[in-house]
């Protein structure tokens, strides 16, 4: 038998994942109609007004990606910690933090991916100009890999914990609010004629810090969590 | 070699063993004994490094395993009072799975080569949620066919088995004490392991 690399370890939690994932699918796609409902409510709710539709189109989209993702973060870790598979993955002879780091990139490509392929169909709704959908999806696709990080640090700490689930959007949410502010701020800089590329660099940099401190905080959050 | 010496442990207030002292050397077996709520348990756990102990050392080889963690992993198998298995995976991809976190990678043969001795002959691609319950500990014990792990720390490895299973794994036992490997475990059934003298160790 051959020795894994930290590579292929990553891999192996991915497809683990994954396969989990497409094996109970309800559960994914109960976070995806969560979104389309909540988006699909507010042209309904506000009225045909296209000015308005177009105006409040990012922070709704937006927010309808936090809180799906929020429903999703529960069962990141709860279902190996009921199961005992958290254990064993406590016992990497590799980098904890790596694994972890693939659960998150699991997490994503299931609950945040979707929405960003979603997006360009719901901006329709809300009448937005084909460049403001691009740069949605350009925002999204920077933002949601940091929910989902974020919301692995919160998952990890209120591991078992009863009412878990409120618990964790109060920690999760607060810390989501550069991640909207700049993801809705690009949007509406390109609708204004404005330059938007500042936002989405800001956006990038969160991604690469959050891709560089969270897998290793969720790892020690998740140490704690387990004794 | 497992090295425990003066180890105290407790569950918030209350204090569950302090003074705690044993070696472990390769090709020896260990049984803790103990009334429930004893802390066989939390020992275990405490080896695996899940919890952390209000006093003393463990070392492994010489070494405190706070400072080598990663080698010391490599090193040690446990097998908890969950199986640890996924009900909606079978019986193949979850040893697959569960060894390659232990970092082997696992060919489809040797995988259900394991199984086969495990008695799971013909149900290996079945989802696990449709095994019976010592069929469920089957697939998780045949981690012990796969591991490469110097130490083995089991805790209840013998619920829900019949008796060909208990005898199954008194025969891993004796092959993998037979390889110098090490094993402590927890039990309330009799367990024998042929040729070898079992130590025990009490809580109180």
């Amino acid at each position: 038998m051959k020795k894994r690399s930290l590579f292929s370890l990553l891999m192996l939690v991915i497809r683990r994942d994954l396969l989990l994932a497409l094996r109970c699918r309800t559960d994914v796609l109960t976070t995806l109609v969560f979104f389309v409902m909540v988006v699909s409510l507010f042209p309904l709710g506000v009225g045909p007004e296209t000015d308005m539709l177009r105006k409040i189109a990012p922070g709704v989209l937006w927010v309808a990606a936090l809180l799906s993702s929020m429903l999703s973060l529960g069962r990141l870790f709860s279902a190996d910690y009921l199961d005992g598979t958290l254990e064993q993955m406590l016992l990497v002879p590799q980098s904890l933090s790596v694994l972890v780091l693939g659960k998150m990139v699991a997490h994503w490509m299931v609950s945040g991916l979707p929405l960003v392929l979603l997006t360009p169909v719901l901006g329709l709704q809300f009448d937005m100009s084909v460049e403001a959908i691009g740069v949605l999806i350009l925002g999204l696709l920077l933002g949601t890999p940091v929910l989902s990080m974020l919301g692995a640090i919160g998952a990890a700490l209120t591991l078992g914990l009863r009412g878990g689930g409120v618990l964790l959007s109060l920690l999760v949410l607060p810390l989501c609010i550069p991640v909207l502010i700049f993801g809705t701020g690009a949007v509406g800089a390109v609708t204004a004629g404005l330059n938007y590329s500042s936002n989405l660099s800001m956006m990038g940099a969160l991604l690469v810090l959050a891709l560089t401190f969270t897998p290793w905080v969720a790892a020690q959050a998740l140490r704690i969590s387990m004794e | 070699m497992l090295e425990v010496s003066n180890l105290a442990c407790s569950r918030g207030d209350h204090r569950l063993f302090s003074g705690l002292s044993f070696t472990l050397h390769p090709g020896e077996i260990l049984q803790i004994q103990g009334a429930n709520g004893s802390g066989k348990t939390s020992l275990l756990r405490t080896l695996c490094g899940f919890l952390m102990q209000d006093e003393g050392t463990i070392s492994w080889f010489g070494s405190e395993v706070q400072g080598i963690r990663e080698e010391y992993y490599a090193e040690v198998m446990y097998l908890g009072h969950l199986n640890a298995i996924k009900d909606e995976l079978s019986a193949l991809e979850n040893l697959r799975i569960s060894a390659g976190l232990s970092g082997a990678v696992l060919t489809d043969q040797e995988a259900i080569a394991a199984l086969r001795r495990m008695g799971l002959k013909g149900r290996e691609t079945l989802p696990t949620k449709v095994l019976s319950q010592g069929q469920r500990r089957r697939v998780a014990l045949a981690r012990m066919l796969v591991s490469e792990a110097k130490l083995w720390i089991l805790d209840e490895p013998l619920t829900a088995l019949d008796v060909g299973a208990v005898c199954l794994i008194q025969e891993l036992l004796a092959e993998h004490l037979a390889q110098q490997g090490m094993v402590i475990f927890t039990t309330h059934q009799p367990l024998e392991v042929a040729g070898m003298e079992m130590r025990s160790l009490s809580l109180s």
